[in-house]
């Protein structure tokens, strides 16, 4: 047997290649573990599997883990781990595994690689199914892993079936509605104590099945009495299991107490092993079966209805002294010195999966547990141990131990982790809680990394006791996924860091970063936010932009605005429905803005509309409402006007957009494209022309979301940086200034555009916004019955207004409230009357101005507000919403 | 993770999908005659029910149509799907 | 002719590639393909015209592929062959066209007497070619749909979200998978494509 070492609590040990943790620990002879995290009482393993919930861990080495229990972490040479009383600590250092994902769709998924298990696989993969296997042991054989024992081969055989997959080291940790259930596979992850990289420490796997089976098994309970939890009690199984079949001989003593069977067959594994068993208490009167005449024949005294009461402990090893054996009432007992106290609570079979869709488990007064006997549903079965087939000999199980005084109750214990004990349930049950549900949470029993594992059956057994009710009455077992605890890291897969969320780029993305300029995140896409020249900071960077355009020529990558082609003999009337204006009148090679709304009146999106042919228009929509619009469109198209003839296509990603803005835009556009003519003639504000630019066919449309004169380039996106840096080529004689969406909400702000979503919040109608002008009267539209409701159409609303500030140098801070400037210096509560939604410095007024809503505020210009903020207020004055340009003059060049 | 029957693409992921509304809420034909009330009805007031529902999605990152399908809200279950136009299957029990 | 690639074109990926034929998994971007999104109903006599038009007939199930004079386009014989047409239903009355042949030009006469929608959509995607025997491996990690060859054989076609991204997915011959991928997500999903190789190469 090749030896490993590893470090547990700074100290070095050796133990066997194969060894858990905890086996490892046994036989270096630590019994006493760590101590409880509430209460401070020496504690030791209890179990075998993930039901452990005194041995937890802290992995140091390798990727790390802050909680695990030792029971199933193996060693590895290089492990360091340390005992935990309590939570772990998270790492404070990037953790550099790789982790994945996977998907798979199966015909069946199997959990659980036990014999019921296999049986089932093989009887779906004969018939033809595609199957998973899903197990948590690193070897096939569930239970007879445990014994120690070989699989029958015809069992086996399934495992090498080509429409089979075997997951080893797997744990379906959820199953949700229609057939999907998620499992953890631990790929590298506790081979070595190395941090691998290429292949992922967890693998997270996503099926989809037909039917998932249910051959999980079971878990074994303790009992509870006085001092049930100290070091040296354990489950006897698992007692059993670290004796027999690990050879560990720190036990030389037992002395076995049980409800069931299971107690006799770990009483003849311990004695086999070389353990001295003093006893079997039984809480039964009388018990048979093949296990009790072996036991029997080994000449081990039974003592019949008989269990623990009570229990003691040695001072200085902290570990079990004895144990007392007495009448089920707690009377006449005697005590045995005794080494190990192995407690056989009966089983609890895992039926958390299937709980966690709403499958209620039934109770098994047979054998004193919840299970799925006799499961009937569409997605879910079960076998084995989870189905209620036990197997074995057993003589039927009884639910309880003993009766614990009010005395003893303090330090009988339910639930380990939480330190929980009988006088907590008790409490509960007094203070008038009836259900599970509730006493969980009054007790906090289930709710610790184990997740009740153990303790839940207990718990409703011992309100059942409490309230004079067996356990089904009281409800009905409910899990919560996951299983075992997983990381967050092996749930995100791949999905971390850069690969986190998409990042959606336009075609000139790479010329923005080379030129340094920041990104702003706009939904997934990412926009360059300012273009700062030396060591600028945004403020500056704006303002130098904002002059830019407005004196010169600024250029724009515009190409995430949301494009949707439409067609058909029917596009305009379509259009005519869907906008508050009028786009059946738009004549060919023109656009027009537009607004949008909901039935309920209030704007959703605007764009610019182009009537490319007679019943051909490519509509643009805002950057984020991109998908929303076209489902909006497709909506109405689908299901209420089927009868319209049209189509609707996203373009978005087909066109890069290039915009040119400023007074000299006109220079640029004829140096660009020499064939047009760009005067404004020839070429007017609204107005579509097609011409080569820099060699590419372009559409060029005169359109402005800054009062200048402006052109939006518009190519087919495979030449949007050819356009992007040819214009700055071209440009630089103008003294071109790449600018990004900080100054492009300045420059529309002054003009007092909206930008909806920011200035809006989908309770605006047009009028409140004072776009009065765009709502037809001529026409139906999507909304407009809702602009005669009452409430849209009472006066006082908030309607869109201009904020100047009287110290033009204070910017308000966008999001800030508005209260009247008599109650400029009141004390909250103070009533807010409007609220800022846009703010900013303006190179061009040479001040601060700012937009937002104010209640009536379209009757309240030239009036004065206050904007109350943390310590100052500022004073404003209420505007129309428009700063710059009043005239128009600009737009012209 | 639900698995929701499209009636063009099949079962697909829930991620596909967006939720549009209860199904089967007719747009009112004479909005400038009726009260408003009436009209009040139809843009805020929907069926909120326990047990089966139906409901209109659109397979957006798929096929990209609207239908209509039933949906328990208390099992998760989707009953028969139905696609714009057609008539509504019953009720599942 | 494919389509008019004019001086100064960029694709999202560059023509990227990652590792080699032979290898267990090999993937390139094949930059500048032509794409059509074309829009008819099944049920009208504009698709008969259609079909007529281009010589192959529609596949009516969302989900399937009909493709002529198309062989897969990793093969050398695919560049030679000027009239490839293939055609993936992607809806009801949807279908993305690409191949060698110029399908704007063989619909046109459709178009002027027919209500139908064919708009060039070459850029509005970029595609790319995953292929070697580890591609089902791969595209696992990335893809929530059903991969196995008995729902989803040669010829199959499907749109849906790979790592978070739109994706349209066509399974073209044995071990090669061409994705058809938004212009704006191309280099996120190739970051994610070339990640999910890294234990197979």
């Amino acid at each position: 047997m090749s030896k490993v070492k590893f470090k547990f609590d700074g100290k070095k040990y050796k133990g066997h290649k194969g060894d858990t943790l905890a086996t490892a620990l046994l036989r270096n002879g630590i019994v006493h573990f760590t101590d409880s995290a509430y209460r401070d009482r020496p504690r030791g393993i209890i179990g075998l599997g993930h039901e452990e919930a005194n041995a937890l861990v802290q992995v140091v080495s390798g990727a790390g883990e802050p909680m695990y229990p030792a029971t199933v972490l193996p060693i590895t040479d290089g492990l360091v781990a340390r005992s935990l009383s309590g939570v772990g600590d998270l790492a404070d250092t990037r953790d550099k595994s790789r982790y994945d994902k996977k998907y798979r769709h199966v015909d069946v998924v199997v959990v659980g690689a036990g014999t019921a298990g296999l049986k089932a696989a093989g009887e779906q993969a004969r018939a033809g199914k595609d199957v998973v296997i899903c197990d948590e042991q690193d070897r096939p054989g569930g239970h007879l892993v445990h014994l120690g024992q070989d699989i029958p081969a015809d069992l086996l055989a399934v495992l090498d079936m080509p429409n089979v997959t075997y997951l080893p080291r797997t744990i379906v940790h959820g199953l949700y509605d229609q057939g999907y259930s998620v499992a953890s596979e631990r790929r590298t992850d506790h081979l070595d104590s190395e941090v691998h990289k290429k292949k992922a420490r967890m693998r997270t796997w996503h099926f989809r099945a037909e039917r998932t089976i249910l051959a999980t098994g079971a878990y074994q309970r303790h009992l509870v009495f006085a001092n049930n939890d100290l070091p040296g009690i354990m489950l006897s199984h698992a007692a059993a299991t670290y004796v027999a079949r690990d050879g560990v001989d720190v036990f030389k003593t037992a002395v076995v107490v049980t409800v069931d069977n299971q107690g006799y067959r770990d009483a003849v594994r311990l004695h086999n092993a070389g353990v001295e068993v003093l006893a079997i208490a039984d809480c039964r009167q009388s018990a048979s079966g093949p296990s009790v005449e072996a036991a029997k024949a080994l000449g081990i005294t039974i003592m019949n209805g008989k269990t623990a009461v009570d229990a003691e402990l040695k001072p200085k090893k902290k570990t079990v002294k004895c144990v007392e054996i007495g009448n089920l009432d707690g009377t006449e007992t005697t005590c045995i010195d005794t080494d190990l106290v192995a407690v056989s609570g009966g089983w609890t079979p895992t039926v958390h999966l299937g709980t966690y869709i709403g499958v209620k488990p039934k109770w098994n007064s047979l054998l004193a547990c919840f299970d799925y006997h006799d499961l009937e549903n569409k997605w879910v079965s079960a076998v084995g141990m989870v189905a209620g087939d036990f197997g074995g000999d057993d003589s039927p199980a009884i639910f309880f131990g003993p009766q614990q005084s009010d005395a003893q109750a303090p330090d009988a214990f339910v639930d380990f982790q939480r330190d929980a004990t009988l006088r907590d349930v008790r409490r509960a049950v007094k203070a008038g809680m009836q259900s599970i549900e509730h006493v969980k949470r009054y007790t906090a029993i289930g709710t610790a990394h184990d997740q009740g594992k153990t303790s839940g059956t207990i718990t409703m057994g011992l309100i059942g006791a409490a309230l004079g009710k067996q356990p089904d009455e009281i409800g009905s077992l409910t899990f919560r996924s996951p299983f075992v605890p997983v990381p967050f890291a092996s749930l995100a897969g791949r999905e971390r860091g850069k690969l986190a969320d998409p990042v959606r780029r336009t075609p000139i993305h790479a010329l923005h970063e080379s030129a340094g300029a920041p990104m702003e995140d706009v939904g997934q896409w990412k926009r360059p936010w300012f273009f700062p020249k030396g060591k600028e900071d945004l403020h500056a960077a704006v303002l130098r932009e904002c002059a830019a355009v407005r004196d010169g020529v600024g250029v724009m990558d515009a190409s995430t605005l949301g494009k949707i082609d439409i067609q058909g003999p029917d596009a305009a009337e379509f259009l005519d429905r869907v906008y508050t204006n009028m786009f059946s009148s738009l004549k060919v090679g023109q656009s027009r803005y537009g607004f949008m709304c909901g039935v309920d009146g209030m704007v959703f999106d605007d764009g610019v509309t182009t009537r490319l042919a007679e019943n051909h228009f490519l509509m643009t929509t805002t950057t984020g409402g991109a998908a929303k619009v076209l489902d909006w469109l497709e909506e109405w198209l689908y299901t209420e006007w089927p009868d319209l003839k049209v189509y609707c296509t996203s373009v978005t990603e087909h066109i890069s957009t290039v915009a040119i803005v400023g007074p000299k835009s006109r220079n640029l556009i004829a140096k660009l494209a020499p064939g047009l003519d760009a005067s404004n003639e020839a070429f007017g504000f609204m107005e579509n022309k097609y011409a080569d630019v820099a060699g590419i066919p372009a559409r060029i449309a005169r359109i402005s979301f800054s009062g200048e004169l402006a052109y939006e380039i518009n190519v087919e996106a495979w030449y949007g940086a050819h356009i992007w840096e040819a214009v700055m080529r071209e440009g630089k004689e103008f003294g071109i200034a790449p600018y990004g969406t900080e100054t492009m909400h300045v420059l529309r702000a002054e003009k007092g555009y909206v930008i909806l979503g920011q200035d809006t919040d989908g309770t605006q109608t047009p009028m409140d916004v004072g776009m009065d002008w765009i709502v037809s009267k001529k026409k139906d539209f999507i909304g407009k019955r809702s602009f005669t409701r009452s409430d849209t159409a009472r006066a006082g609303r908030h309607q869109l207004v201009g904020f100047m500030p009287i110290d033009g140098q204070e910017v308000i801070p966008e999001g800030a409230y508005v209260v009247e400037a008599s109650n400029a210096g009141q004390k909250p509560p103070v009533k807010h009357v409007g609220y800022v939604t846009s703010s900013y410095m303006s190179a061009a007024l040479g001040r601060s101005f700012a937009m937002g809503m104010l209640a009536n505020g379209q009757a309240r210009h030239g009036e004065e507000v206050a904007i109350p903020l943390r310590g100052k207020v500022i004073m404003a004055k209420v505007t129309e919403p428009l700063f710059f340009d009043k005239e128009n003059t600009r737009r012209d060049g | 993770m639900l698995h929701i029957p499209c009636p063009w693409c099949g079962p697909r992921d829930e991620t596909e999908f967006h939720y549009g509304h209860e199904a089967g809420v007719e747009y009112p034909q004479e909005r400038e005659l009726i009260s408003d009330e009436q009209w009040g009805k139809y843009v805020f007031f929907r069926a909120n029910p326990k047990g089966w529902h139906a409901e209109r999605w659109v397979h957006s990152a798929g096929c990209r149509r609207w239908f209509n399908v039933w949906r328990n809200t208390i099992t998760h279950e989707f009953g028969p799907t139905y696609k714009p136009f057609e008539p509504q299957p019953k009720k599942p029990a | 002719m494919t389509v008019k690639v004019l001086k100064g074109a960029k694709s999202p990926l560059n023509g990227a590639t990652w590792g080699k034929q032979g290898d267990p998994i090999w993937m390139y971007e094949v930059p500048f393909t032509p794409m059509w999104d074309l829009r008819v109903d099944p049920n009208s006599s504009a698709f008969s015209a259609v079909n007529a038009a281009l010589g192959l007939t529609l596949p009516t199930t969302v989900g399937k592929v009909a493709r002529v004079n198309a062989s897969c386009m990793g093969q050398p014989e695919y560049e030679k062959d000027q009239k490839g047409i293939i055609a993936l239903c992607l809806g009801p009355d949807q279908w993305l066209l690409t191949g060698t042949a110029d399908a704007s030009e063989l619909l046109e006469h459709v178009r002027a007497i027919h209500h139908i929608s064919l708009v060039d959509i070459s850029a509005q995607r970029t595609k790319l070619e995953v292929s070697g025997p580890k591609s089902v491996e791969v595209l696992e990690h990335v893809w929530e749909q059903d991969l196995r060859k008995k729902n989803f054989g040669i010829d199959s076609c499907s749109q849906g979200i790979m790592f978070r991204t739109p994706v349209i997915m066509w399974y073209c011959c044995t071990d090669c998978y061409i994705l058809f991928v938004r212009s704006s997500f191309a280099e996120h999903l190739w970051a994610a494509l070339t990640d999910a190789t890294v234990e197979y190469l």
